[in-house]
């Protein structure tokens, strides 16, 4: 039976429940404390992480996603002899693993040996491209691009532009995208354009256009072209080295591979060749042979079990230049080194830190089989002048494509579109010779849209239609993006098909060059359809320029 | 305020209420300690950057460390009697570069930052090269080579147009092309426009005289020079920025073959 309580007893116990109550609210506020101690010490630790990743501030990182899903993240900086120097160049295809292709890649040198032997320049390391040779962009040299600066000069142009083509195969095609980063140095009369593209496929091309104006003139027409002006311009070569620091998914572990196509069964047969670059090595291009060469990662393969791997491969070799003996490093188009921190330019190297002052004596027998290693390419132009090139200079570019190998066990680019088996993209079957029936197929166009600074909301119109024979065919229409409204939602081939296209919801104060990406499907359920799929891709891209954009309408389908 | 503080004293116990601002006074110092000691001086800066302007300045004063005379210090050379004296620095500082730290360094992901320094001193020829560590804001000499030609300053380009200027030959031979492209007299450097670069021996070994082979060991520039119309001279004189002289005044293709053996094909057009 309870007892009665007294009022001591109720004034205890609730100065009891105080006491507790306000001990609770303390221990509370020291939690409060401690999160706050732990939130500060973990920011500070992911920034460090962060910068661990990239190691470069905003201002010289560069994160662009490519309208159809490769993202290309690097770092940039100017150099007083470089120029502009990229760092940590990785790449994520659409679907698949982001992965470290190079350590650094630059131009090392432009070696320009006129005909009568009257001068022979070393722009790159005699002049220097960074500094105050460095061009100051103008918005009007960089349309639909970003200026970026440094020094109180815009030295660099980024711009991500359509590349055409990326794939066609008859009703199939997909257009591609690059990130295209340049720089303008002058040196001498020449004015160098320095360019990085980035395809959407994964190939880099590195490329240098010349322009400006002729700048040596002599009196004998065999070694140059007679002008209108009855002066001289004197022939001279272009002779352009890139360092290419390769770090595939990372410094350790790589390996130069020679591949060459070798004729066999008097030229009526050709095979293969693959010969492993093990110790330092300097090669020549042969085109008789289709020679190339690719750096492979010893270690990581691709889902289908190939090693990862990314290929040189000369644009063009119809210009091919051998200097005297003075000048070895023109002995060879490519060298292999193992990685040095001094061991920076082909020719001219400031000899510091015990360093050769010319690539081909960078070559001394080190291992370069699993190791840090170092690729220097070098492409020939020889410039015959010609009367146009008075008063100015057309520009005129040279340079090579380092592509891919197994980096992924399919086309990355396949996923976009909807690719694969069930969609637009499927390949159009072969023609019979003499067809009766041709199975019916859903077709929309266009297949992607892409809208850059866009007003929006804005309606995008679709035509639905079909191809082969048979009746109309019933489909039904369906947005993966809340900000993509299908209207009407069903109907029957022929129609058009309205796709509301409304501001995603992040995109107002997104960052410049953010894209959104949202596909609308068009499907029949009949089981006569061949091809009962077809998609309309939408990719809107905020803040990437000026507004005075229109909607980009692309890939009809015929 | 003080009410505030009282109710905060009537609810909380003074016990927790201490504990929690040491607490944010920590939090406080984990956020400001952090980037000054694990990334260094520069916090504002992270590893591949360039420099910035402060730590330019910073490592300018740096540069104090690695030369042997003044700043102030200059030389001074008269090429010809009659025409003027030139006046360069003693020392140049030459180049300075964000330190390319080892790929064992980088491989950490953040590091201290350091610039590399080099000073040109003309009396002996010598390269010095110093690193500056923001992080303890000391210079160390790291090497001192001779014969190793980093690309001119601008110092240095500007003593080579005056010394192109003040030479006598070279005057003259600027002078007549000058009136055979112009029609007018050469009066002033101010005429032309000159590109300036270093000279390296050894460039072109066959056709250097001693003069120009002594640009191995001294310090030398070439110039290409324009007219105010940007029509190239045939002139591509060779300075040497150490003794102050003009070693070279024509291009190497001096008495090549003539055009009689030069594979002239058209007789009008001239190609």
């Amino acid at each position: 039976m309870m007892q009665p309580q007294t009022p001591p007893q109720i004034a205890n116990q609730q100065a009891f429940r105080r006491a507790l109550l306000r001990h609770s609210l303390g221990v509370a506020l020291v939690l409060v404390g401690v999160l706050l101690l732990a939130a500060t010490w973990m920011h500070g630790s992911a920034r460090l992480l962060a910068q661990s990743e990239h190691a470069c501030s905003a201002a010289y990182r560069i994160d662009k996603t490519l309208p159809t899903g490769t993202r290309w993240e690097m770092c940039w900086e100017q150099r007083a002899l470089d120029g502009i120097v990229l760092y940590d160049i990785t790449m994520t295809p659409p679907g698949e693993a982001r992965r470290l292709i190079l350590a650094q890649a630059g131009l090392a040198q432009v070696h320009v040996p006129y005909d009568d032997n009257g001068a022979r320049f070393h722009d790159v390391t005699d002049f220097g491209f960074g500094g105050s040779y460095l061009q100051n962009l103008t918005a009007a040299e960089c349309p639909a691009g970003t200026l970026i600066p440094y020094g109180g000069k815009n030295v660099l142009c980024m711009q991500i532009q359509p590349r055409g083509y990326a794939q066609k195969y008859y009703a199939r095609q997909l257009q591609g995208y690059e990130l295209s980063l340049f720089s303008v140095s002058a040196s001498g009369d020449y004015n160098y354009i320095v360019q990085y593209e980035f395809y959407d496929d994964g190939t880099i091309l590195p490329s240098v256009g010349a322009s400006g104006q002729l700048q040596r003139y002599g009196t004998n027409a065999a070694y140059g072209w007679v002008t209108a002006t009855n002066r001289i311009p004197i022939s001279h070569y272009h002779n352009y080295w890139f360092r290419l620091d390769f770090d595939l998914n990372g410094r350790e572990n790589d390996l130069v591979q020679e591949i060459q196509i070798n004729p066999t069964d008097q030229n009526r047969r050709r095979e293969k060749q693959l010969t492993d670059i093990t110790l330092e090595a300097a090669r020549r291009h042969d085109p008789s042979v289709q020679r190339s060469w690719r750096v492979l990662d010893k270690v990581t393969r691709n889902a289908d079990g190939n090693f990862i791997s990314y290929q040189i491969e000369g644009m063009s070799s119809g210009h091919d230049f051998t200097g005297p003996d003075f000048e070895p490093f023109t002995q060879n188009d490519l060298y292999v080194t193992a990685f040095k921190s001094c061991e920076n330019y082909p020719s001219h190297n400031p000899q510091l830190g015990g360093c050769a002052g010319d690539v081909s004596q960078f070559v001394n027998g080190e291992s370069v089989d699993g190791t840090d290693l170092v690729v220097w390419y070098g492409i020939t132009f020889h410039h015959l002048p010609r009367e146009e090139d008075e008063v100015y200079m057309d520009v005129h570019w040279d340079g090579f494509t380092i592509i891919p190998r197994d980096w992924t066990a399919h086309n990355p680019l396949d996923n976009v579109n909807g690719g694969g088996t069930n969609a637009t993209s499927t390949p159009t079957p072969t023609p019979s010779p003499t067809p009766t029936v041709q199975p019916a197929a859903l077709e929309v166009d266009p297949q992607q849209v892409t809208l850059i600074d866009a007003d929006l909301p804005l309606t995008v119109t679709v035509h639905v239609s079909q191809t082969g024979s048979g009746g109309p065919i019933a489909w039904q229409a369906q947005s993966d993006a809340a900000w993509i409204v299908a209207s009407p939602p069903q109907g029957n081939t022929p129609a058009s098909l309205s796709l509301d296209v409304r501001a995603p919801v992040a995109a107002r104060g997104a960052m410049a060059g953010t894209v959104y990406t949202g596909t609308v499907t068009v499907k029949s359920t009949e089981q006569t359809v061949l091809q009962p799929i077809a998609q309309v891709h939408i990719t809107v891209l905020s803040g990437l320029t000026e507004k005075n954009f229109v909607p980009v309408i692309e890939g009809p389908t015929q | 305020m003080r009410n505030l503080l009282h109710i905060l004293l009537r609810v909380l116990p003074r016990w927790s209420i201490i504990v929690f601002l040491v607490l944010v006074l920590a939090s406080a110092g984990v956020a400001l300690a952090a980037p000054a000691s694990q990334l260094g001086a520069s916090a504002a800066s992270a590893g591949l950057d360039p420099l910035s302007p402060d730590e330019q300045a910073r490592a300018l004063a740096g540069a104090a460390a690695l030369r042997s005379v003044s700043a102030a210090a200059v030389r001074t050379a008269q090429a010809d009697p009659g025409q003027v004296a030139v006046t360069a620095p003693a020392e140049e500082l030459v180049l300075l570069e964000r330190h390319q730290e080892s790929k064992d360094v980088m491989a950490a992901g953040a590091w201290a930052r350091r610039a590399d320094l080099f000073l040109y001193r003309y009396a002996d020829d010598t390269l010095v090269h110093g690193l500056y560590d923001y992080a303890t804001g000391q210079t160390t000499v790291i090497e001192e080579v001779q014969g190793v030609q980093l690309p001119l300053s601008d110092g240095e380009r500007a003593t080579a147009i005056a010394l192109a200027f003040a030479d006598t030959p070279l005057h003259a031979q600027m002078a007549d092309e000058y009136r055979l492209i112009t029609g007018n007299a050469l009066t002033s450097a101010a005429q032309l426009d000159f590109r300036v670069f270093n000279y390296h021996a050894g460039s072109n070994p066959e056709m250097e005289t001693p003069a120009v082979q002594a640009c191995a060991i001294n310090r030398c520039a070439q110039l290409l020079i324009l007219t105010d119309q940007n029509v190239t001279l045939r002139a591509l004189p060779i300075v040497n920025l150490s003794t102050m002289r003009v070693v070279s005044v024509l291009p190497f293709d001096v008495g090549q073959p003539s055009d009689v053996q030069n594979g002239h094909t058209h007789s009008e057009g001239g190609n």
